[in-house]
């Protein structure tokens, strides 16, 4: 508890940090700010050209399908970026982290916050492609009320990024294995989630090999279901499941996540600084 | 400057290394508190630890672990200027990250009462793509500035830095000197009760070294609490009134600054190392070679290779302005 008051009375310099990572990231480069969008742009297109033009055919239930996978790709790169920070983020500043004594989960706190902030940047390419849908084709596209659930959603995945952000980066300090682990898993990650499907495809597939209903659940302990699937609600209430009950088992799952992180990096904190 | 009294036994009666000479001072209040500190290493496999070692993280571990540091305790009181010393490898800057709090102990505690002015890594937050401007912003508030305090001491800094064209540069294209003198006027602007310095702080040339010995002189006058970790004799009997001498990882002798420093070179002489006299000569020495050397390429003679001293010996642990290292702090009257 000592801790978390530490944090509190940290959180100008907290702020101080996150308003300098965003400096930094726009400060050099040409396109500047335009990256940030280009980036889950492009890597949408290419999702969508892959899947929803060559490997499907248009036999995707999700429709329109850029705008199914920009609901899910620009939050899970969120997590994604939390995921690659977390190999560098106690040793790439490594020379600020020993020349202060701000509470270390600071760090974790203002990588998962810049990058919320960056994906929060990135939203308004999906209200320009749903306005697009809305004012130039004949697709119903339309926003549901499920809209006014996101910033729980936010809070949800906030909370299950810190956690994972906690946990993974003394130990990629302390063992250089978990880093690399953590990047193949990043890949893998993207599609054990729903982000190029809907939980509703995935019950079908289920339901066609005849696979038992249990393992949808199981499926569900990925706290990124419940949290993307609220996501898909917004745009496509149909082709996702009971939002309520997965956001919750999210949420919980979530809270867990952070506090085993919480304990993890306490733990292991006397020791990555002494590797530093 | 107003120095507490003290009571210094002197280290004539040496006392063993498990009982190291204390100096209990009361009647000032307490600025940084060390009880029974200790912190321990590995000695080998300091990176690449194996996963295994996850599941069992004691095995074999009793064996390739040492203590850095065991049993410090000492009390500093509130205006005293102490400096650490010892040799190479006996925990003083291990001692110094434990006091600034980067680093946590094993055993026991430290305590810090109000915040401290870390003269160590100064340029460390300092990002080289964002401008003076924006870094003194930055960094200055993670070193705990209020937005106004900064806006205040703007222009102090700067000029004391002597960087006054380069406010809107990216820090990147500034001189290394220039940006070892824009963190050092920062640092030292942070108006904490205690300043922590380093022994590899490096502050620039000649001049700008005697600026930050007086600004240094100005902060201690002021009462500031002064630790510093050093082993130039030079630099600790300047700055200085008490000694806290490390040996091995523990205190081998606490009290007035030139008994301990006795004791320090005396222990030194006695391990066979020369001491600073001894250094000083040697460097002497070395100097009236390279002269001589150079003389005789003038003169047109090639100079016998033996005579040129190729180890420049810049990495000896004497930082008083030896020649070959003018960029480490050291008294003003080391070189004129």
């Amino acid at each position: 508890m000592a801790r978390a008051r530490a944090i509190w009375v940290n959180r100008r310099i907290l702020h101080i940090l996150i308003i300098r990572d965003l400096k930094v990231r726009y400060s050099d480069s040409v396109l500047g700010f335009a990256w940030t969008l280009l980036d889950p742009l492009l890597l949408t297109l290419v999702y969508w050209f892959v899947f929803g033009v060559i490997v499907a055919r248009g036999s995707i239930d999700e429709q329109p399908y850029i705008l199914w996978l920009l609901t899910g790709i620009l939050p899970f790169q969120w997590t994604a970026h939390v995921l690659g920070d977390s190999g560098r983020l106690l040793g790439n500043d490594a020379k600020l982290v020993t020349s202060s004594s701000l509470p270390r989960e600071i760090w974790v706190l203002r990588s998962v916050a810049s990058r919320f902030i960056e994906f929060l940047f990135t939203l308004p390419i999906t209200v320009v492609f749903v306005l697009f849908f809305m004012v130039f084709t004949d697709q119903k596209v339309s926003v549901t009320w499920w809209v006014f659930v996101l910033p729980l959603a936010f809070a949800v995945q906030f909370l299950f990024n810190v956690g994972l952000g906690l946990t993974l980066s003394p130990l990629c300090m302390l063992y250089p294995d978990v880093h690399r682990i953590v990047r193949i898993f990043t890949t893998l990650y993207r599609y054990l989630s729903p982000v190029i499907y809907g939980l509703g495809t995935l019950a079908g597939v289920f339901a066609d090999r005849g696979w038992p209903d249990w393992l949808q659940w199981v499926y569900a302990l990925n706290p990124l279901v419940g949290i993307l699937n609220t996501y898909h609600a917004v745009l496509f209430p149909r082709n996702t499941d009971d939002v309520v009950a997965l956001l919750s088992l999210s949420a919980v799952l979530s809270a867990l996540c952070f506090v085993v992180g919480w304990r993890l990096f306490r733990r292991l904190e006397p020791r990555v600084l002494k590797e530093l | 400057m107003d120095t507490p009294s003290m009571d210094t036994s002197s280290p004539g009666d040496a006392p063993a290394p498990d009982q190291p000479t204390r100096v209990d001072v009361v009647d000032a209040p307490i600025a940084i508190e060390s009880h029974e500190l200790g912190i321990k290493f590995r000695r080998n496999r300091i990176r690449n630890r194996r996963l295994s070692d996850l599941r069992r993280p004691d095995r074999g571990r009793a064996k390739s672990e040492f203590w850095a540091l065991r049993n410090v305790s000492f009390q500093i009181a509130q205006g005293e200027s102490v400096g650490i010393l010892g040799a190479n490898g006996q925990g003083k800057s291990t001692l110094l990250k434990l006091v600034a709090g980067t680093l946590i102990p094993d055993e026991g505690w430290v305590r810090l009462v109000g915040g401290v002015a870390p003269l160590v890594n100064i340029s460390g937050g300092f990002k080289a793509d964002l401008t003076v401007r924006d870094n003194l912003h930055i960094v200055g508030g993670l070193h705990g500035m209020l937005r106004d305090e900064v806006e205040e001491r703007f222009d102090d800094i700067i000029d004391f830095a002597e960087v006054g064209d380069f406010v809107d540069t990216p820090f990147r294209h500034l001189s290394s000197g220039m940006r070892t003198r824009v963190a050092f006027s920062l640092i030292t602007s942070l108006n904490e009760p205690t300043v922590i310095i380093d022994e590899t702080l490096s502050v620039g040339d000649q001049s700008f070294k005697r600026k930050a010995y007086e600004r240094l002189d100005t902060m201690l006058a002021g009462g500031k609490t002064l630790f510093l970790v050093s082993h130039s004799e030079r630099q600790l009997q300047r700055l200085c009134t008490r000694g806290i001498y490390l040996r091995k990882g523990r205190v081998q002798a606490d009290g007035d600054i030139g008994e301990v420093l006795q004791q320090y070179n005396s222990d030194r002489e006695m391990e066979g190392h020369p001491g600073w006299r001894g250094e000083r000569k040697k460097a002497r020495r070395e100097r009236r070679q390279r002269r001589r050397a150079a003389e005789r390429r003038a003169a047109g003679g090639l100079a016998p290779v033996s005579d040129v001293d190729l180890d420049d010996d810049d990495e000896g642990d004497d930082l008083t302005g030896k020649p070959g290292t003018p960029e480490a702090i050291g008294g003003p009257e080391a070189r004129p």
